[in-house]
């Protein structure tokens, strides 16, 4: 195999470093080459067939197992590491159709990369075209609980009887609305949650059609908005990827006081059919403006949802 | 941009956590010996953690005030 293709060279082995690749894209795609995740050490391209590796060299003083655990507990070293794997997936997603590699996805050479590349060619073929013109764009649902369990209140004929109840029974006999209210408050919660499980389904299902794939994710820890106040990544945004924060921003406000999410979706969407399905969302939330369940998407991500994960065997 | 619509930094903040889930827990997976080192799961939960709270704290402190 070339070790040169058009003039871009192919990285030759180096004491001391590991090879941190950041995404695998075809071979014929032309992308600049951008800083790497470590300072001065620029990206170079891992040549295997029909397809390639965008890697740079990373200090095994830094990257190896051991240091790495130690310098993933600092929150601010791994925020600016992360963006900066993502700043690199980002300008190869500006080109073509790439499958962006889990973060610190390691190799000992650049050898041990073309093995990798080598050993799973069909399938990162195969993911290439599947992720080719398209976008991956993220749904989530943000419920607001107070306004869910009123709306229930509201339309809910048994909680209706209920409260009527409440109100016209006698003030002698305290006991007997104190458990008529404590029925009543089970009931609405229940209802709360059945309707909350049924408006989940519903978003799915709205979007589908135009989507190419949907994946349904745990919704993410830490995303309870609590005080409504917007929080500053000052230091840290700097680092967000421009697109996907622009996007935010174009699709939707973000939480809300007192919204918890409660819906995590990943779409595959056709780049010719974003704005149809920006519309969907928006029309699904126009429809339901007052039943306590926001859709919010963001995008356009690179397909981090839909890249392909290998068991373990190595050979 | 719709002009009721706040462009304001509580996108940034969904936007980060959506970075770091993304970029932490998915895309390509290589497992096995081929591998040196690949993050680990656990750990990061610790590290967004802190980071989460490490971010409201510096904004308490640098601007004293709500938004």
């Amino acid at each position: 195999m070339a070790d040169e293709t058009e003039g871009r060279a192919t990285p030759a082995p180096e004491n001391g470093v590991g090879w941190y690749v950041y995404g695998v894209i075809p071979w014929s795609v032309e992308v600049p080459v951008t800083a790497g995740i470590e300072e001065g050490r620029a990206v170079a391209f891992i040549f295997e067939g029909p397809i390639m590796a965008v890697a740079s060299p990373v200090s095994l003083g830094v990257f190896d197992s051991e240091p790495l655990r130690r310098n993933m507990e600092d929150p601010h070293w791994l925020a600016e590491k992360v963006c900066q794997h993502e700043a690199v997936v980002e300008a190869m997603l500006a080109k073509g159709p790439v499958l962006p590699m889990k973060f610190c996805t390691i190799f000992r050479s650049p050898d041990a990369v073309r093995r990798m590349l080598r050993e799973h060619a069909p399938r990162f073929q195969e993911a290439l075209e599947l992720v080719r013109d398209k976008e991956e764009w993220g749904v989530k649902g943000f419920a607001h609980r107070g306004y869910l369990r009123e709306a229930t209140l509201r339309r809910d004929p048994e909680l209706r009887e209920m409260a009527e109840q409440l109100a016209r029974s006698a003030p002698d006999r305290p006991g007997s609305a104190f458990f008529l209210k404590r029925r009543m408050d089970d009931l609405a919660e229940q209802r709360r949650m059945e309707r909350e499980a049924e408006l989940i389904r519903e978003a799915a299902e709205a979007l589908r059609g135009s989507v190419v794939q949907l994946t349904s994710n745990p919704p993410l820890r830490g995303q309870r908005v609590d005080n409504g106040a917007p929080v500053s990544t000052e230091g840290l945004s700097a680092c967000l990827p421009a697109g996907a924060a622009q996007a935010g921003g174009n699709a939707q406000a973000g939480g809300h006081t007192g919204e918890e999410v409660v819906l995590n979706l990943a779409c595959l969407v056709l780049r010719q059919g974003v704005q149809t399905f920006l519309a969907e969302v928006q029309r699904w939330n126009e429809a339901r403006a007052d039943q306590g369940l926001r859709l919010v998407a963001s995008g356009p991500w690179p397909p981090y949802n839909f890249s392909p994960r290998f068991g373990s065997h190595a050979g | 941009m719709p002009a009721d619509l706040d462009p304001g930094v509580a996108e940034h903040r969904i936007t980060l956590l959506e970075t770091l889930d993304r970029v932490l827990n998915r895309g390509v997976v290589i497992a096995g010996d081929v591998t040196l080192s690949v993050a680990d799961v656990d750990l990061i939960f610790v590290g967004l953690r802190l980071l989460l709270s490490s971010v409201e704290t510096a904004r308490d402190l640098r601007t004293g005030r709500d938004f």
